[in-house]
């Protein structure tokens, strides 16, 4: 695989020396942006105990904090950066890895350089949010406060080299490739390659056919469709399959280790000010013995028109087995809890 | 006619001429040129409309020039510094007539911008929509940067093309 990533490595050098010094050309500049968001809950489970190990949203019976997202962004011409920085339980060690001479965050969740090689090629060098999945780390972005299985078992970030290719008004095409997945610095020798092949038939209606693998990383498919069917409903969709395989091999196609899942998100706006949404999920662990599996149910509301939003939830949880803690401190099947989040954006 | 006695004048402020609340805001402009003939008007503002815009927005029909603009709206922060909210599409019509032209500015479309999973703000198309006062009522700050960035944009235009035909003329005079 080596001489692959050499030779990715070689073509990238080769285009970038062909490439006009930027100093030759008419540049139009926008003003450097700053953006970003703030994000704080509350979230009570019944039991009295934690139990849904969602990513973000975690303390029980507590008012606790997001993060606060601070992201700086340029595009002068061609060239453009984005450097997205974070602080908090959900911007460090929820989502991003600790690495640092420190042993601490960097508190980086994107850092990366693009330029437009032509109107249909954009070479981004970097670490990167992942491509794969449905759900994002930002609060800003998600519907639901609380996180799918689905978004907590896949990669959150990925640092690499990837060309994205606009072959068409409807069709896209994304080549990379990458460190180990939410590795600010790869330990390994090996590396991941992924693809995305994107559908956007009309506006409001996007596919994504992502594909991530490496010989330490495993091997996800990952398919995400956003489906606007009329103004007031949305339906969003997850479906997923990961698997790693003991020995390492670039394709991994393991049947006892990993997990694969399905999630749909219908929405429905109800007012100017107010949406209703249920997240579905299917979820399966897979393992040697005997798999597990959970399903999700998650109803929020998004409250607010402007910069804030209020997002009440409930969200019940069951499983193929007693994985949960009942009020009694005994295993249950069950688990159910109350969130309440508000969510600023700048 | 003698270019030396060219003196332009502005009338107008900035009209919002929307007569009815279904259509988007409307923009119009007379710019008068003292003692400038029609098709050396009519030359001088081909020149500097291919000068300032990508041959790609222009179309000549007849005697008018229509010109398709997008501009970002910025949320501004401090200074230079801001977030932008989106882009806002419109078109311009130049009309020239004798030591004087109009242009009209029509048909706003508003497209929000948000951040992708990288950061980076892509635009939202299937959110575009007409800017009808009527429909901004809820997002008054918005129609306002809107309408601020708009009008700024069009006395930006007003200035440049002011310059350019005043550097045909110089031009004209020197030959």
């Amino acid at each position: 695989m080596k001489k692959y990533y050499l030779l990715l490595l070689m073509a990238t050098f080769l285009i970038c020396t062909t490439l006009k010094a930027q100093d030759d050309e008419i540049e139009e500049a926008t003003p450097l942006s700053i953006s970003g968001s703030v994000d704080t809950y509350y979230k009570y489970d019944f039991s009295g105990n934690p139990n849904i190990p969602t990513s973000f949203a975690s303390d029980q019976n507590s008012f606790s904090i997001g993060m606060v997202n601070l992201i700086a962004s340029q595009q002068v011409g061609k060239a453009s950066f984005v450097g997205d920085i974070s602080f908090g339980p959900r911007g460090q060690s929820q989502s991003i890895p600790n690495s640092g001479a420190d042993n601490n965050s960097f508190h980086i969740q994107n850092l990366y350089v693009a330029y437009q090689l032509s109107d249909m090629v954009t070479v981004s060098g970097g670490y990167m949010g992942t491509f794969v999945g449905y759900e994002v780390i930002s609060p800003t972005g998600n519907f639901n406060y609380s996180t799918s299985y689905l978004f907590t078992s896949g990669p959150f970030q990925n640092a690499g080299l990837k060309f994205d290719f606009a072959l068409s008004e409807k069709f896209g095409l994304m080549v990379g490739v990458f460190n180990d997945w939410n590795e600010y610095t790869d330990m390994t020798s090996s590396k991941d390659i992924g693809l995305q092949l994107s559908y956007s038939p009309s506006a409001g209606y996007d596919l994504y056919f992502n594909l991530i693998t490496g010989e330490q990383s495993g091997t996800e498919f990952d398919i995400t469709a956003g489906l606007q069917f009329t103004d007031n409903f949305y339906l969003g969709v997850n479906a997923a399959t990961y698997g790693a395989n003991e020995e390492p091999k670039l394709l991994n196609t393991a049947e006892d280790t990993g997990f694969y899942g399905l999630a749909l998100y219908p929405q429905l706006k109800i007012s100017d000010v107010t949406s209703l949404g249920l997240r579905f999920e299917h979820f399966v662990q897979r393992d040697a013995i005997d798999d597990i599996s959970v399903d999700a149910f998650t109803f929020s509301a998004n409250i607010g028109s402007g910069n804030l939003k209020f997002i009440p939830e409930l969200r019940y949880d069951t499983a193929s087995e007693d994985v949960f803690i009942d009020s009694h401190n005994e295993f249950t099947g069950g688990a159910f809890q109350l969130v309440a989040a508000a969510v600023y954006s700048f | 006619m003698t270019f030396t006695s060219v003196i332009l004048l502005t009338f107008l402020t900035l009209l919002p001429a929307d007569g009815s609340t279904t259509d988007t805001i409307t923009y119009q402009k007379v710019v008068s040129c003292t003692g400038v003939e029609k098709y050396v008007l009519e030359s001088s503002l081909k020149e500097a409309v291919y000068n300032l815009y990508d041959s790609n927005a222009l179309k000549i029909v007849s005697d008018k020039i229509q010109i398709s603009v997008d501009i970002k709206i910025i949320n501004s922060l401090v200074g230079k510094v801001g977030s932008p909210a989106g882009v806002l599409d419109f078109t311009i019509d130049i009309e020239v007539k004798d030591e004087k032209f109009r242009y009209i500015a029509y048909d706003f479309y508003f497209t929000p911008m948000t951040r992708n999973r990288y950061a980076k703000f892509e635009l939202e198309k299937e959110k575009t929509e007409p800017v009808i006062e009527e429909e901004f009522k809820g997002r008054k700050t918005l129609l306002k940067k809107i309408t601020r960035q708009s009008e700024e944009y069009l006395d930006r235009l007003n200035n440049e093309l002011k310059t350019q035909i005043l550097k045909e003329k110089d031009k004209k005079i020197e030959w």
